[in-house]
């Protein structure tokens, strides 16, 4: 299984955590289109705490975490 | 003149460290919400010249948070009026300010003479600029933004763009506009300066190329390397 883990506006109606089959979601691309979160609007991607790209591979056990980009000053 | 101006920085700023921190030049990029609290900060702290660079004039939306914001200056240059300011607490500090626009690689010839660069800015593009002028010019680069609840900020050495990984995924341009709170900004601005000063103090609690990114709501603090 994979815990994803939402951060800031992606919570909105969303949660802060959700789990999923890493048989069915291969991908980060994956879940952001099951959880309609458009790629471009994620800042930040990490993989167990790395820098991930959207088309990496899912194993069990991974943990993703998801960023709304901030830019604001 | 005003030879106690310094006395509560001490004992965690020796005199000697204090002498130094006059010889320091700080680029600030951006005088709105993080930049106008950095440029006091530095200020305060004792920071001998400061590079001030903004195009912006002020508007009424800014008197929420913005330090220098005030009724009177509504149109007036930031960089100008941060400027004064500053120069009333410290006659002293040192002030260039650059009423311009960063556009191009050409604009490094403002950053000649800085030791750091602190981007308080509010648009991705620029900032990837910054992360360029950095790494070209040997200087570390201290990340502010914010936007809602959240905060982040990070000391990125100039080993290579740190700004193009932060914003790898993000559509270019300029930040969307969403609630910038008065709260907000004091906190990454200090924060960006204690990086400053743990830099300059040689601090071993220091994590360079370290993102630091919080939720003023939730209260969580989250910690990102960058490699």
């Amino acid at each position: 299984m994979i815990t994803v883990k939402l951060f800031a506006t992606f919570r909105e109606g969303r949660g802060k955590e959700q789990v999923f089959d890493e048989q069915v979601l291969r991908t980060p691309r994956d879940i952001c289109t099951e959880l309609n979160i458009p790629p471009d609007s994620v800042g930040i991607l990490l993989i167990n705490g790395f820098h991930a790209a959207f088309d990496d591979e899912l194993k069990d056990g991974d943990l993703v975490s998801l960023f709304p980009p901030l830019a604001g000053g | 003149m005003f030879t106690h101006r310094y006395d509560r920085n001490q004992p965690l700023i020796s005199s000697k460290k204090q002498s130094e921190l006059r010889e320091v030049a700080v680029a600030i990029v951006g005088l709105g919400g993080l930049g106008g609290h950095v440029a006091e900060l530095c200020t305060r702290l004792g920071i001998g010249r400061l590079i001030l660079i903004d195009g912006d004039a002020f508007e009424e939306t800014n008197l929420n948070r913005q330090r220098f914001a005030t009724e009177s200056r509504i149109g007036k240059a930031k960089v100008f009026s941060a400027k004064a300011d500053i120069e009333s607490i410290n006659s002293e500090t040192i002030v260039e300010a650059h009423q311009v626009w960063l556009k191009d690689e050409a604009d490094i010839d403002f950053f000649l003479d800085a030791d750091f660069i602190i981007d308080c800015l509010d648009n991705v593009d620029t900032r990837i600029l910054l992360g360029d002028f950095s790494v070209q010019l040997k200087i570390p680069l201290i990340h502010g933004s914010l936007s809602g609840w959240e905060g982040q900020y990070g000391l990125f050495l100039p080993d290579k763009n740190y700004m193009e990984q932060l914003y790898a995924h993000v559509t270019k341009g300029k930040a969307a506009v969403t609630a910038n709170l008065p709260t907000l900004p004091p906190i990454v601005a200090s924060m960006q300066i204690n990086l400053l000063l743990a830099y300059l103090l040689n601090d071993s609690h220091l994590h360079p190329n370290t993102l630091f990114r919080f939720n003023v709501q939730t209260h969580e603090l989250t910690k990102i390397g960058f490699s």
